[in-house]
């Protein structure tokens, strides 16, 4: 434990897990929602388009019989899936960690949606803080960043309290991964899937009380600092659930339709 | 060949003899990492996880140390990392600080149970799983440390790979994928020191380095300069001080697994060098009671990793140097009982405590400590330590590492429960089963 993860000084994680919280609690309007559906419907196009490649078949071969109903390989196949059928993107973690939470918990196609906004709004915003060099150094800001919103997207899904979001986001701030060296091999696409695994994991693991560090955006030796040299941690809170990042991405339509998180789930094969 | 093809090659073809300073040193980190895990099984966060994590729809294929129930290979490697490193009283490799143990041991031990194998396979496993998670870390020791990076959680999947790899038996091209899928997935940050996450990290080594290895053996692909290239591993984790080329220096020849050193105490191993100090001015008779002032001169990195002034419950506690000081002067230890929230919260001790200032001296070598109290009498006396126990200049002997064992794994087994788990494992080459061994870790009760 680090000064900087004791109880009231982590001032920029305890105020993004704050605001987090508080946009889980109501539904994401507007603009934001729109833009948000339009995502995840393409990510939905990418699983189903991944879902029979290579990867994906190595996985399962490797699995057996050990592929699990609603066990994080869920999230693993989806995030597999997604990177094969659309390359590292934006989104793909926090939907696939999403679905599986949100086809646990039973909620609707909207609640999905929402908990999506929510997870892909903290991804593009960390991607921001990490900078430009982030990547000169030779990370896939789509896995690094992914993991945390794949913990967001799966508490916001599951309707998880404060408490549990803020572990789950230290838990998955300290098992990040993703290098782009393995670029133009399958491991390229089962980063994406650890980084949903991952995610959804820490959710799972904080919903049952196990505890995280507090500070990841704040503390010297934590995972925003590790990652960079030069991070501007200020541009993960400032604005944050007033001004929505993914209604700046360039979004081509999707001709993906959407549903409840368990008829997706079923529907991509991942509720086995 | 690449640097990952040479390692995969070593992994899959070293022999050691049953008398080598290589193999004693993996039998003794399997009696150790099984023995403490067996201690540490009952924990909060080996039982969070296990519940949190475990599906019972999946095959119950692999032991989980210290449980009766059963569950998939990649969680039971999971949970026993865990197991292995949450009381922190596991083993160091002192020229990284990587703790092996809990992540290689983990990944084999449930790869001899999916694969069948005995005793002897495990030890072949963890000889070159220790070493290859070792020598991963000399090449990005000390600036990923510094960085911020946990080295344990760097090293610990590549190790935790090579081994599984071995155990169920791949061929070079796939250990090869292997240790590059498996490294791909080094992650873990000092943050997470103090809480439960500290211990996943070894868990979530030992279940990935196992899962590369199943995937790479049903064909997942790799990069061949996934360690070592522009982009690899290596370089990512160490950008301005990367030495790839201490991975392969003596390979086969230069052991770093002959200098992992096991824990006397269960905190963090920064701190050690205070303890012994501390235990020393016990055992010389001196009344804690008496003590109005405690200046522990120590390196820097101490209160980089174990700064915490006022730690409340256990985990945090392993964590603070003040704390440790603390229960050395007043326990005469660090044994995992120190550490229990009942202590942490004593208000002697908490008094104690406030009394202990950490003086930071560059010049004083991580494994070396002095510490002087001051009595109610203005008196003052001091215990100078340059070699902390359990150092490679001060290891554990067979029978100090054999009473931990007992120590802590008694604790929960009893002593006859702790003493049959000690016989086994210290005739692991002749286990046929790995489950057999492992059900020795079981409470008799629990058993039943």
């Amino acid at each position: 434990v680090t000064a900087s993860s004791l109880p009231g000084t982590a001032p920029i994680t305890e105020a993004v897990v704050e605001t987090l919280a508080g946009l889980a609690a109501e539904p994401v309007a507007g603009s934001a929602r729109a833009a948000s559906q339009r995502l995840l419907a393409s990510r939905v196009v990418a699983m189903r388009t991944g879902a029979t490649s290579a990867a994906v078949r190595a996985f399962e071969q490797a699995r057996g019989d050990r592929v699990g109903p609603f066990a994080p390989d869920a999230a693993l196949r989806l995030g597999i899936a997604a990177a094969e059928g659309s390359g590292p993107a934006p989104g793909l973690a926090a939907a696939a960690a999403a679905i599986v939470s949100g086809a646990e918990a039973d909620i609707t196609e909207e609640a999905l949606v929402d908990a999506f906004a929510i997870a892909c709004e903290i991804e593009l915003r960390i991607a921001a803080a990490l900078t430009p060099s982030h990547l000169l150094a030779g990370w896939d800001v789509t896995c690094t960043a992914g993991v945390v919103a794949a913990a967001v997207g799966a508490c916001c899904a599951a309707r998880a309290p404060r408490d549990v979001l803020g572990n789950a986001v230290g838990i998955a701030g300290s098992h990040m991964l993703g290098r782009p060296s393995s670029g133009g091999t399958m491991l390229a696409s089962f980063s994406m899937g650890k980084a949903a695994a991952n995610g959804y994991r820490a959710h799972r693991l904080a919903r049952d009380g196990f505890t995280g560090p507090i500070g990841i955006f704040d503390a010297p030796r934590g995972y925003l600092h590790v990652l960079v040299t030069d991070p501007v941690p200020g541009r993960i809170a400032d604005g944050l659930g007033d001004r929505w990042l993914v209604t700046e991405l360039d979004l081509r339509a999707a001709d993906g339709e959407l549903g409840s998180p368990r008829s997706l789930l079923r529907a991509l094969g991942g509720d086995r | 060949l690449s640097l990952t093809r040479q390692l995969a090659e070593f992994a899959l073809s070293t022999r050691t003899d049953p008398g080598s300073g290589p193999r004693r040193a993996a039998r003794r980190t399997v009696l150790n990492t099984i023995g403490v895990a067996a201690g540490g099984a009952p924990s909060d966060a080996t039982r969070l996880a296990f519940h949190a994590l475990r599906d019972p729809g999946l095959p119950a294929e692999a032991s989980v140390i210290g449980h009766r129930e059963r569950c998939d290979a990649l969680t039971a490697a999971l949970v026993n990392g865990v197991s292995a490193h949450v009381e922190d009283f596991d083993d160091t490799h002192m020229a990284t600080i990587i703790h092996p143990g809990a992540s290689v041991v983990s990944a084999a031990v449930a790869a001899a149970e999916l694969q069948g194998t005995g005793g002897a396979s495990l030890v072949d496993a963890v000889v070159v799983g220790v070493e290859i998670a070792l020598r991963v870390g000399l090449a990005v020791y000390p600036e990923a440390f510094d960085t911020g990076w946990h080295m344990s959680g760097v090293g610990g999947p590549v190790g935790a790979a090579a081994a599984g790899g071995r155990v169920l038996g791949l061929d070079e091209t796939e250990l090869s994928a292997a240790l590059v899928i498996a490294a791909a997935q080094a992650a873990g940050t000092q943050e997470a020191l103090g809480t439960m996450t500290k211990p996943l990290h070894l868990g979530s080594a030992a279940s990935n380095g196992l899962e590369a290895a199943l995937l790479a053996r049903a064909g997942l692909t790799a990069p061949s300069e996934g360690l070592d290239g522009p982009d690899g591993m290596i370089r990512v984790f160490a950008p301005s001080s990367a030495r790839p080329e201490a991975v392969l220096e003596g390979l086969g020849s230069v052991w770093e697994i002959e200098k992992n050193s096991f824990k006397p105490y269960a905190c963090g191993v920064v701190s050690h060098a205070a303890i012994d100090a501390g235990v020393k001015l016990k055992r010389s008779g001196c009344d804690w009671r008496r003590i109005t002032h405690v200046r522990a001169r120590t390196n820097p990195v101490v209160l980089d990793v174990m700064g915490v002034r006022e730690p409340t419950e256990e985990l945090q506690a392993k964590f603070s140097a003040y704390h440790c000081v603390a229960v050395a002067l007043s326990h005469g230890g660090g044994a995992p009982a120190q550490f229990r929230d009942a202590v942490v919260r004593d208000a002697e001790i908490v008094a104690l405590r406030g009394r202990v200032e950490i003086v930071l001296d560059a010049d004083c070598a991580i494994e070396e400590s002095e510490v002087t109290v001051t009595l109610d009498d203005g008196t003052s006396r001091t215990a100078h330590v340059r070699h902390a126990l359990g150092t490679p200049l001060a290891p554990l002997s067979d029978d100090d590492l054999t009473e931990k064992v007992r120590l802590t794994a008694g604790e929960h087994l009893g002593t006859d429960g702790a003493d049959a788990l000690i016989d086994a494992l210290l005739g692991v080459e002749t286990v046929e089963s790995v489950g057999e061994l492992l059900s020795l870790t079981v409470p008799a009760a629990s058993a039943r």
